[in-house]
């Protein structure tokens, strides 16, 4: 068939009522879209939806070690597809699948960030929150040195009180979101998982310590990272963050996450070892 | 409010935020290993030349305080006292236990601000 042929075939399928024994299964991505565009076609949307469900599912599983399920992920990003379906434009020349991509990580990235204030902040204030992570990683890089209170109030144009406020409000951000970067909306907050694959070294040197041990070794390796950094190595938490590529508030929020985890570790391994002390076992 | 009142005296003495976080993660550090059923917390905050102070008083712990007082450095071993410690030796420039009325006691912790 020739280059004239296909396209009157595609045009024809791709517009109209489908040809006899033709189903919208058998149609091409391109005359999918075409007829969502010209008929609002159902069918069509409908195929097109299910035909890039796996990349909805593969996009959610990279965030499946976040603490939340996957199906839920899959159904948030789902909506992140249908938007991209819907509001695809056929002639910016660019492929569906180049389009839906970043709005279905979107979905899922704003599903984490809504779901992580465990209390209710007001929206002022979370905003304020987002901007400090920045003005904070800035100034950082500005001063050498973490800012203090004045400085943020001063590069926010907020009061002290305010930023006081809303830096205490950021503490309401639960850990199910404690591995995203810095607050952008457009980072694929990876880095960090990604970074921790080349410090092997340094949690084995960490586990010779055997400081907390066994609580220890029930610790997320990038838990373990983070104490053995501030805790064995002395670094602050600005060079912590230096070292890794993470925001300063970003540290403090994973120190705090690591301790409670290790101390609530400890205590269930307490707990276990009193009731082997109990049936004789020790 | 612990921590909006310990921001609101650090931000009188340009304290970076990486070393008041540090002194909020001390104090908390402390309470955590109080029992849940201990008496009456008090906080003193003072802002001496250069640097923050805070007392943090009426805890019953002694298991935390013998881990405070003792002579010897950091040893490590299975226990969960160690870590208390470990992390006020890193965390603040200084601490010390101070004795209160016999039964209770304090913890004076110090950070400079540079």
């Amino acid at each position: 068939m020739s280059a004239l042929e296909s396209d009157r075939v595609e045009g024809q399928r791709g517009a109209g009522p489908l040809p006899y024994g033709e189903r919208v299964e058998d149609l091409s991505e391109r005359e999918l879209l075409l007829r969502l565009r010209e008929q609002q076609d159902g069918a069509a949307r409908e195929e097109l939806i299910k035909r890039y469900l796996p990349l909805v599912k593969s996009l959610a599983r990279r965030f499946a070690s976040r603490g939340q399920p996957v199906e839920d992920l899959v159904q948030v990003g789902s909506i992140g597809l249908i938007k991209a379906v819907d509001r695809f434009d056929l002639d910016r020349g660019v492929e569906l699948s180049t389009y839906a991509t970043p709005t279905i990580m979107g979905e899922i990235k704003r599903y984490f960030r809504d779901k992580g204030w465990a209390v209710k902040v007001p929206r002022a204030l979370q905003d304020l929150n987002v901007r400090l992570n920045r003005v904070v990683e800035q100034l950082t890089v500005e001063l050498r040195r973490s800012p203090t209170i004045a400085e943020l109030a001063a590069a926010t144009e907020v009061s002290e009180e305010e930023v006081v406020e809303a830096l205490e409000s950021g503490r309401a951000y639960s850990s199910v979101s404690i591995f995203s970067g810095g607050g952008g909306e457009e980072d694929e907050s990876l880095e960090l998982l990604d970074y921790l694959g080349t410090e092997e070294e340094a949690y084995e040197i960490f586990e010779q310590r055997r400081v907390l041990a066994p609580a220890m070794a029930r610790l997320d390796p990038r838990e373990r990272l983070i104490l053995h950094l501030r805790f064995f190595e002395g670094m602050t938490q600005t060079q912590v963050a230096t070292r890794i590529g993470i925001s300063q508030m970003h540290v403090s929020r994973l120190i705090r996450k690591s301790i409670d985890n290790l101390r609530q570790y400890m205590a269930e391994e307490e707990a276990l070892a009193e009731a082997a002390r109990g049936r004789g076992e020790v | 409010m612990m921590r909006v009142l310990m921001g609101g005296m650090a931000s009188r003495n340009d304290l970076p935020l990486d070393r008041l976080d540090d002194l909020h993660l001390a104090v908390e550090t402390l309470l955590a290993e109080e029992p849940e059923s201990g008496g009456e917390l008090t906080l003193e905050l003072s802002t001496p030349a250069g640097g923050f102070r805070v007392l943090l008083g009426g805890l019953v712990n002694q298991s935390v305080k013998a881990a405070l007082v003792a002579d010897d450095l950091f040893k490590p071993c299975p226990g969960c006292l160690l870590d208390v410690r470990l992390i006020l030796d890193s965390l603040l420039d200084s601490h010390g236990v101070v004795d209160m009325d016999g039964v209770s006691f304090g913890v004076e912790m110090e950070k400079r601000a540079s």
